[in-house]
């Protein structure tokens, strides 16, 4: 009898591990609630398997990148730099991307993934870098600041990456920071935030308040003739952050604030948020909800007579999937700002487009996150090479000032670690469609890291 | 007044959702962690048969007696062999909503899906303008839930259940095949968990782990509500719907949340004293 209890929780317990080893990597992460209960100590226990799904050729990355022996007779030797001096590295350099492939913010994996893989398809096309071949680790964070310090350590020690570049929340690149400190990796941080970040071993290309809202604010308000905002965020740092810019942007355009409300990662039930929006008779509502928050906002605003229709919306991070799962019919009218949409009508843009869809398919289109990961690998090679070496410092030095065309327009690394980059805003047509309804030219992010 | 409307219609969610799980917990002994995941189904049921063209109601209708099949599926394929070691089942019930996740996620992808709303704006109801789904979730919920709790108390079945409950083995030796009781009741539990989804779904964002969070309200309320009488459930769903709305009002949605998990903290300490085993009255 007991055997038989064994052998059919055993079953289960392998069902299960094969499940979610098949689940695009992804384990089945509880989102970070506070578990009451004996399921709290399950849920603790449960991300530690999530060992993220790799290409076969990625898994055999070598733990060191001295591996000196290992000379290999195919690596391109004219690719070699001038410099003498600088002894070349040999072996693949390793590319880690370290991204939210799981949990809440799940979504934001594919595009980043995806992106970079087109962009060491570029990279090894030109000849690598330093003349090695580029690989990629991937390191998934489940959204989840705990796991994503550990994805890190294993990318800047066990994996030893040459560069990390991040896609994942302000919460995590916190608790990741210090590791690329210790260890003297490159940190190239690529999600749109709150700004501020200032370290010698960080790179920060994502949109920043200055950039992300700075014209995006004045432009709606005289478009709508509305001047009464409320602030709607998730209660975590960048939220917070950058309605603190927020506000002195809204006061400086002659607008006011009505309300300013925080809810919880993995809000559902938004009527007590709704009653309040409703009376604060606001004009604008600046909703920085991540995911499955907004969607669930937006399905219920229109219910308490605050959606688009009432009261339009300057959304910040809603992408592509959000406002996909939202509908048309909810988001036609809804104004977008962000640094890079799959509409930007460049020859480059449309190439790009056309080949992430036909390598990866039409689920998870290129978005602000992809073209930012895309940018970033391909500014770190350049300045690698430049620099014959992949040392933090020397590619540090070489990074700045360094522009290049992207599939958006130029893009800049600015002296204070920040990026240089055009923004957009995009209406949402009624069917859906994304117009690009003004663009600005690349705007200076107002950092003033001096590292 | 529009929230007290919040508070109630929140009462409605929970109580809904932890009907199910007390169900299951009172008549089974099993601390049921995949009850969140049933209600997740019950979602996606929604997603697929709205998808499919079949009328909204209908399909709200249709998707519980699905989710007790499931229920039935899962009680006799994993928690009849476990009945009497509470906490294996427990580990189990845990594998199983990692399971039935990865499989949604398998099939549907990571992508979040919403359903359109069938009732759309709001109705004049105390002064207020309150949305109407909402009214018709509260309405529905309390029908359940009086229902449930008459089944309990005056029907044959609530009598044999509670029998089965009070003393498994002497209603055995009464021709109760207690076995299939606790078929019952996992089945009964999966549907309302699925009722729960089905109603929930035109708001919420329906994707793989949307069940973490029904499940943490559920439990809260099965923790504070306690698992004596049928009547809790109605108790905990208004105590953690007043703590979260009361607190959230005066000062902010997440010290509504944390002081809510905390009451059930102060309220599981009280409690283990006296034992957490489960008697139906």
């Amino acid at each position: 009898m007991k055997r038989i209890k064994f052998g059919c929780l055993t079953v289960l317990a392998a069902f299960a591990l094969i499940v979610s080893a098949c689940g695009d990597g992804d384990e089945a992460s509880p989102t970070v609630t506070l578990a009451p209960s004996e399921d709290a100590s399950d849920a603790q226990a449960a991300p530690e398997p999530a060992e993220p799904e790799t290409e076969p050729e990625t898994e055999q990355a070598p733990a060191t990148s001295e591996a000196p022996e290992a000379a290999d007779p195919e690596a391109p030797t004219e690719e070699t730099p001038d410099e003498g001096e600088t002894e070349p590295p040999a072996g693949p350099v390793t590319i880690g991307l370290l991204y939210s492939n799981s949990g809440p913010g799940g979504v934001l994996g594919p595009p980043a993934e995806r992106a970079l893989r087109l962009a060491v398809e570029d990279i090894n096309a030109a000849g690598g870098v330093n003349g090695a071949e580029v690989r990629i680790e991937l390191a998934d964070t489940a959204t989840d600041p705990a796991v994503g310090r550990d994805a890190m350590e294993r990318l800047v020690s066990e994996a030893a990456v040459d560069v990390v570049i991040g896609i994942h929340s302000s919460a995590t690149r916190e608790a990741a920071r210090p590791l690329a400190e210790e260890f003297d990796t490159l940190y190239l941080y690529g999600s749109l935030y709150e700004g501020g970040e200032c370290s010698a071993a960080m790179f920060n290309s994502g949109e920043v308040p200055a950039q992300h809202l700075g014209p995006a604010i004045p432009w709606i308000m005289e478009r709508t003739g509305g001047t009464r905002w409320f602030l709607l965020g998730n209660d975590y740092v960048w939220p917070r952050k950058s309605f603190e810019a927020a506000k002195r942007i809204i006061e400086e355009a002659g607008g006011e604030i009505v309300g300013e409300q925080y809810v919880p990662l993995g809000t559902q039930d938004f009527g007590d948020v709704l009653a309040d929006l409703a009376a604060a008779d606001a004009d604008l509502i600046l909703p920085a909800l991540v995911g499955g928050d907004a969607i669930a906002f937006e399905l219920q605003a229109p219910d308490f007579g605050v959606g688009q229709d009432e009261v339009a919306r300057l959304a910040n991070i809603y992408e592509e999937g959000v406002l996909g799962a939202i509908g048309p019919e909810l988001t036609a009218g809804m104004i977008v700002t962000l640094g890079y949409v799959k509409e930007v009508d460049t020859a480059a843009n449309r190439s790009f487009v056309e080949r992430y869809v036909s390598e990866f398919g039409q689920d998870f289109p290129p978005n602000t996150f992809a073209a930012h990961v895309y940018e970033l690998a391909l500014l770190w090679a350049a300045a690698a090479n430049d620099a014959g070496t992949t040392g933090t410092a020397d590619v540090s030095a070489a990074l700045k000032g360094r522009s290049i065309d992207s599939v958006r327009g130029t893009v800049t690394v600015t002296g204070s670690r920040h990026l240089a980059q055009p923004m957009f805003l995009v209406e949402i047509a009624p069917d859906g469609e994304q117009v690009i309804v003004e663009s600005f030219e690349p705007l200076d992010p107002e950092e003033g890291c001096t590292l | 007044m529009l929230h007290v409307l919040n508070a109630l219609s929140l009462l409605a969610t929970l109580g809904l959702t932890a009907l199910g799980l007390w169900i299951v917990f009172g008549l089974m002994n099993v601390v049921n962690v995949a009850h969140g995941e049933f209600a997740m189904l019950g979602a996606y049921a929604m997603v697929v048969l709205t998808g499919a063209g079949v009328n909204h109601w209908v399909a709200v209708a249709v998707t519980p007696g699905l989710l007790l099949l499931v229920g039935a599926v899962c009680e006799l394929t994993v928690f009849r062999r476990l009945r009497t070691r509470r906490e294996v089942s427990l580990l189990a019930a845990f594998g199983l909503s990692i399971v039935i996740r990865e499989v949604v996620r398998l099939v549907f992808g990571r992508q979040q899906r919403s359903i359109p709303n069938p009732l759309r704006g709001g109705a004049e109801i105390l002064g207020v303008t309150y949305p109407r789904y909402q009214l018709l979730v509260i309405a529905i919920a309390v029908g359940v839930l009086l229902a449930a709790w008459l089944v309990l108390r005056y029907s044959r079945a609530g009598l044999v259940m509670r029998s089965v409950v009070a003393d498994r083995d002497l209603a055995e030796t009464l021709g109760i095949r207690a076995a299939r009781v606790d078929t019952v009741a996992m089945a009964v539990g999966a549907a309302s968990a699925g009722l729960a989804g089905a109603l929930l779904a035109p708001r919420i964002s329906i994707e793989p782990t949307a069940g973490l969070n029904l499940l943490l309200g559920a439990f809260l309320v099965v923790i504070v509500g306690g698992f004596r009488r049928a009547s809790a459930v109605v108790l905990g769903a208004a105590a953690v719907a007043a703590i979260t709305t009361v607190v959230a009002l005066w000062y902010d949605a997440v010290w509504g949340q944390v002081v809510a998990v905390a009451a059930a903290a102060l309220v599981l300490q009280t409690r283990v004293e006296t034992g957490l085993r489960g008697v139906v009255r």
